[in-house]
């Protein structure tokens, strides 16, 4: 400070610590801003993961369209809405349940006749099968795609300097809520617990009485029934498309390897990785590669833990 | 064994020859119109409003030189190289006189070298000044171009608006670059630069990313570029996340479908189209009455664009004279003077016709006309 | 009597040594070889040519997933990289096409060595995502870098195929450049199957631990595969930019991916002559479904499930199950 001439040429060292810290404190909320937007796709992105993880870990299986259920729960959820006029209290239940059954006929048409196979056919099989339902779900509802109406509201809510929508934590909520039931429901009832002994020894479980056709088709079933509610929860702030599945069907998939094939917990946190990654790329780097960041933090993974984070080696149960 | 491999790619190639025999054919009294549009994939709802629009066109005009009109409608997708070999096909099997389509800018580029190669005019909807700029001999814009529509509302946000900081947000297809370009430069013309831009990409659900810069920009006014659909979600996340401000743009926001999926956060948008349901002139009232009559709501632009360019295409075939030559029909289209609900056409060499825009805005849900602008 | 031929796994190729009659396969060459002025309707020749490109790539994923069971989800990507970069070669370096076709299958298969070393450990599922992951990212920085690429508009103007002089341009011309470059490649890839090498694939792909125990060099055949794999469809690449004149993203998407792999089963996993039956089966499949305008991708779908379910074994397959009942007939 100049203080000859009698004036304070440069502001205190005090004022500017001050306002470095106001920023950084701004930097901060909007780093949370961000991450709860990624953690909301995130938790999209686990539900649909956790399908696919509970899919081979139980059948040895893998599902390309399994992103389709989430479509179609959108479609049939808004159908039963707009059609039957049915609350949203109402049609969501039902169109879990109806896409978890349709899930089953599914299986029973495409997947049953390839149970021994190679995964590449499965993989193909299943492939087809999402252009399959896809293109089936634009002649049924229009190319145009529908709108889910915003059964939790779109308006703005402020949470201590945090701007989100009730729908955006509805989604967040469903999200823990569903996966924290399936884990009760895996622990502590006695159809959970011979699930689980299905996935961890079909032999033995058999053996044990366990009807492992009948763990089987469960396991489908509420694979395709947590895709559904996932996609009933995402459409009102995505819109329905044919095509909305795909790509969260995919990521989903990522997440799923990203935690450990198999493993539902590492389904889970695979998810809030890869919604975090591609969220704050896409904001701190370039929005156009967005896509591009959720695929390289699955791969960084995989280069560092090619099971996945919680995966164990898959013995080979030919 | 390589032999046998040689066999059976010789018996391949054969059946293929052989396979290959499903002929088209007209019947006689019949006229074929080929028509290349986006019938899957993306932007099949494109497709379904430009069949909307040939319906209606269809009902008025049934037979051009005496015959029943048969419209072959192939799917291009949106993507170019299915767009070339659809185009090869109606242009060489079907022996088409005139086209309708391909309706993508993407589409419209790969395909001009094979279109002038055979001298056919075609008609299309497609909004990239890039089209014209190239110079083709045989392309007729159906629409207006995006300069015109970007010019419009550049000069309707600056003047009547005020704004004073803009920022651009533009899908990263063909047609959202260089629409987006051609607003910057009508707004540089206007004496000001964007302050921000981003990008999205068509498809993508979640702009979080691209919306929590922008709110932080401190702009006045939002300029949109892309297709409706995701508009509306834009929209919906930039009111969710606090972001108050008019938005601005062309065709895509001038739409029943943005309305509808922005849910109530579309108020306050302000937009240029060719064509608007409550515009208040006979020709549009007749024609939206009809529309009315056959499918539910208000029609959109691209019926209008659907229904001007069978109309023109027609218009110039009879001018030309009946089993006139593609060649004939092309000079035709580029004398003639087409009187449509999107403006009146009077096509120059490079294919431009029509330089009037309707600017329009969102109240009460409902797309509101407000003003005409002839260039 | 017969053994029930395998339907849980594709059999590896047979050299049956059945020779017919030299004539027949005489007259079925020189039709072959007459093919473009036979064929009068441009659009058809459009198709052929395109299906002899696609057949090229179909060789090269062949490789990978029939051959040596690796399944590959992104090879648009591999076929994009061909394509752009053979296009700069001839478009911004002035240099020769077939410099161009050699720098894109290079350059393609150094993308391949790229992926294939750190995914060397994956089991297929990873392998599959990881692909399909490089392949929606090819898209987007096709897409988005735009100085390089064009971005969403591509280049135009690529100007067609020319060796020594002689240019390419008509379709006629192409086919033979085409279908020339598939022999020698099928060639190439055929004696490769009767070779170690092809043995080695094989055996990969059937138990990969009893083939390492056996003394097979896994890792070094997997990389190997990968490589070779993504060099045919950077050729490929390279044939179908010179000759469609442009390249835009959105001709390598993840739609085209699937395409190609469902292209290896139809015409038969493992089967060097599947690859062309595949990639000539699904076109017409296409084109067929097209009159059904509407329904065309539904039945598409649907085509591909039933191919998977009921011809596991692929045309190929079919066409050897149906040349073997044949010679059983003329054998009595």
């Amino acid at each position: 400070m100049d203080r000859v001439q009698g004036r304070v040429e440069n502001p205190p060292l005090a004022s500017t610590k001050l306002e470095t810290f106001g920023r950084e404190v701004r930097a901060l909320w909007f780093f949370l801003q961000i991450m709860l937007g990624g953690l909301s796709i995130g938790a999209i992105y686990s539900l649909i993961g956790l399908g696919f993880s509970m899919l081979w870990s139980a059948m040895g299986i893998v599902n390309f369209a399994h992103g389709e259920f989430a479509m179609l729960g959108a479609f049939l959820g808004v159908t039963l809405m707009k059609m039957a006029g049915l609350p949203f209290y109402a049609s969501f239940p039902l169109t879990a349940v109806l896409i978890g059954l349709f899930s089953l006929l599914v299986d029973r048409a495409v997947l049953r006749p390839l149970r021994n196979r190679d995964l590449l056919y499965i993989v193909i099989a299943t492939l087809g099968l999402s252009i399959f339902l896809q293109n089936g779900a634009i002649l049924v509802w229009g190319a145009g795609g529908m709108l889910f109406p915003t059964v939790f509201g779109a308006q703005p809510l402020q949470i201590g300097g945090l701007i989100t929508t009730p729908q955006t934590l509805s989604v967040l909520g469903i999200g823990i809520l569903l996966m924290l039931g399936l884990q009760v429901f895996l622990a502590q009832t006695k159809i959970g617990f011979c699930l689980r002994a299905a996935v961890q020894s079909p032999e033995t479980a058999s053996l044990m009485g366990i009807e492992t056709r009948f763990t089987n088709a469960l396991t489908f079933f509420l694979a395709a029934l947590l895709a559904a509610i996932a996609g009933m929860f995402i459409a009102p702030i995505v819109y329905v498309t044919p095509d909305m599945g795909v790509l969260i069907g995919l990521k989903g998939f990522s997440a799923a390897v990203v935690g450990g094939y198999g493993n539902m917990l590492g389904a889970m946190v695979g998810g809030i990785i890869i919604g975090a990654a591609e969220t704050l790329g896409a904001q701190y780097l370039s929005s156009a590669y967005k896509d591009v960041f959720a695929f390289l933090a699955m791969f960084i993974v995989l280069l560092v833990s090619p099971n996945g984070l919680f995966g164990k080696r898959k013995i080979d149960r030919t | 064994m390589l032999k046998t491999n040689l066999v059976k790619i010789a018996i391949c190639i054969a059946g293929l020859v052989v396979g290959f025999n499903f002929s088209g054919g007209t019947a006689w009294g019949q006229i074929n119109i080929g028509v290349s549009g986006p019938f899957s994939g993306g932007s099949a709802i494109l497709g379904e409003y430009l069949n909307q629009g040939y319906a209606i066109a269809l009902e008025e005009v049934p037979k051009i030189w005496g015959k029943t009109v048969k419209l072959i409608k192939e799917d291009d997708a949106g993507d170019p190289g299915k767009a070339i070999a659809v185009i090869t096909k109606l242009l060489t099997k079907d022996n088409v006189p005139v086209l309708l389509g391909p309706h993508h800018s993407g589409c419209g580029l790969a395909v001009m070298p094979t279109v002038d190669k055979y001298n056919i005019a075609w008609f299309s909807g497609t909004l990239s000044p890039k089209l014209t700029e190239k110079g083709s001999k045989s392309y007729f814009r159906a629409r207006s171009s995006d300069a015109n529509y970007t010019r419009a509302i550049a000069m309707f946000a600056v003047n009547t608006l005020k704004v004073a900081k803009v920022g651009v947000m533009n899908d990263s297809s063909e047609y959202g670059v260089s629409g987006a370009d051609a607003f910057i430069v009508n707004l540089e013309k206007l004496g000001q630069k964007p302050v921000i831009r981003e990008v999205y990409h068509e498809g993508d659900r979640d702009f979080t990313a691209q919306l929590s810069k922008i709110k932080v920009a401190g702009i006045d006014t939002l300029y949109l570029h892309g297709l409706e659909v995701s508009f509306g979600l834009i929209v919906k996340q930039a009111r969710s996340l606090g972001i108050t401000i008019p938005m601005i743009g062309t065709s895509a926001f001038g739409t029943p479908k943005y309305v509808e999926v922005a849910e109530g956060a579309a108020e306050n948008t302000y937009f240029t189209n060719t064509f608007l349901a409550s515009e208040p002139t006979p020709k549009v009232d007749s024609f939206v009455k009809r529309w009315r009559t056959k499918y539910k709501g208000d029609p959109e632009a691209h019926c209008a664009a659907g229904y001007d360019e069978y109309k023109m295409a027609a218009q110039a075939m009879e001018l030309a004279g009946a089993n006139a030559s593609r060649e004939k029909i092309r000079d035709a289209a580029r004398k003639m003077t087409y009187e449509g609900l999107q403006g009146t056409y009077k096509f120059d060499e490079k294919g431009e016709g029509c330089k009037s825009m309707a600017i329009g805005m969102v109240k009460d849900g409902k797309l509101v006309f407000i003003q005409r602008v002839n260039f | 009597m017969e053994p029930p031929s395998a339907t849980s796994t594709a059999s590896p190729i047979r050299d049956e040594g059945n020779l017919k009659p030299r004539l027949i396969i005489g007259i079925l060459i020189l039709a072959c070889l007459l093919l473009p002025l036979l064929v009068e309707q441009p659009y058809y020749l459009y198709l052929i040519n395109l299906t002899g490109i696609h057949a090229i790539l179909i060789l090269g994923l062949n490789l990978l997933v029939g051959f040596t069971g690796m399944v590959s989800l992104g090879h648009a990507g591999f076929f994009a990289i061909g394509a752009y970069l053979s296009t700069k070669i001839v478009m911004n370096l002035h240099l020769p096409w077939i410099l161009g076709l050699l720098g894109g299958g290079t350059g393609a298969l150094v993308g391949g060595l790229i992926l294939g070393i750190p995914t060397n450990r994956m089991k297929d599922l990873t392998l599959s995502l990881v692909t399909l992951g490089f392949g929606i990212s090819i898209y987007r920085v096709l897409m988005s870098w735009t100085s390089f690429t064009g971005g969403a508009i591509g280049i135009t103007d690529v100007p067609p195929a020319s060796l020594l002089g002689f240019s390419f341009k008509e379709a006629a011309a192409s086919f033979y450049l085409i279908y020339g470059i598939l022999g020698i490649l099928l060639a190439v890839a055929a004696s490769m199957a009767h070779m170690r090498v092809g043995r080695a694939l094989l055996a990969i792909r059937e138990d990969e631990v009893a083939a390492s125990a056996m003394g097979i060099n896994t890792r070094y055949y997997r990389i190997m595969a990968f490589a070779m794999s993504a060099f045919y469809c950077g050729c490929a690449g390279s044939l179908f930019a010179h000759y469609i004149g442009f390249v835009s993203p959105d001709s390598f998407t993840f739609h085209h991916s699937i395409t190609f792999v469902s292209m290896v089963v139809v015409g038969g996993m493992g089967s060097v002559a599947g690859s062309f039956l595949g990639a000539a089966g699904l076109t017409l499949i296409l084109e067929y479904f097209r009159t059904f305008s509407q329904y065309q991708l539904v039945l598409y779908g649907l085509s591909v499930i039933l191919f998977v379910v009921f011809l596991p074994n692929g045309l190929a397959g079919l066409a050897e199950g149906i040349e073997r009942r044949v010679s059983k007939l003329f054998q009595k």
